[in-house]
């Protein structure tokens, strides 16, 4: 079975919710470049950190990431 | 407040960096050019380095593994891509010093070596490499937004 990755809509919703990524990292308290790689798709984030984006960014999880 | 976080955190990566190139040329020099150290009646010279070699591998590996600081913790630097970074060059750094280790007693087979000449090599290739790896890993993502 092929290896399925994430695929991350992280910055088309922060960049509609008019944020950039320095404004994110300080609303769920991790750094700029965290944001940046789970952007990249380089960092998958932890649960509790795509909850907290999630949260952040006024939508759900599924919005922000899913499988290709 | 994040931006200063970039800063630090660049800043850390930096020191970091420094600190394992440093201590890859006095680990290096040391093994070219030191004579043997006789237990028991070493001088105060051989003490001095060796113990600054060790001081420079411990501070070393504890930067580039764990989140110990003495000015206490920082929240946004220790977040969780630099545990997850922490991690991979701690993984990185124990394999690196396994081999170096591994290497060492294949070699004793054909040249003789003591326990002097061997364990600065293999703690200086495990904090060089965790080091680096660290480094690097936490140069991702620091490119602009």
């Amino acid at each position: 079975m092929p290896e399925r990755k994430l695929l991350s809509n992280l910055k088309e919703v922060r960049t509609k919710a008019g944020l950039t990524q320095a404004e994110l990292a300080e609303l769920v308290a991790v750094s700029r470049k965290t944001i940046n790689t789970v952007e990249n798709g380089v960092f998958i984030p932890s649960t509790l950190l795509a909850l907290k984006l999630a949260e952040a960014l006024g939508t759900k999880v599924e919005t922000l990431f899913e499988l290709d | 407040m994040v931006v200063g976080a970039d800063v630090r955190g660049r800043r850390r990566r930096g020191t970091i960096l420094a600190g394992a190139i440093f201590l890859a040329l006095i680990g290096l020099q040391a093994v070219s050019m030191a004579a043997p150290i006789t237990p028991g009646a070493a001088r105060g010279v051989e003490i001095v380095r060796m113990a600054g070699f060790c001081g420079l591998v411990i501070v070393l590996v504890l930067r580039s593994t764990t989140a110990f600081s003495l000015m206490g913790r920082n929240a946004e630097l220790d977040d969780e891509l630099s545990r997850a970074n922490r991690a991979a060059a701690s993984q990185a750094g124990l394999i690196a010093a396994m081999v170096g280790g591994v290497v060492a007693l294949m070699a004793s087979l054909f040249v003789a070596l003591s326990v002097s000449d061997v364990l600065p090599l293999v703690l200086m290739l495990g904090a060089f490499v965790a080091a680096v790896r660290f480094a690097r890993l936490e140069k991702r993502g620091e490119a602009d937004a």
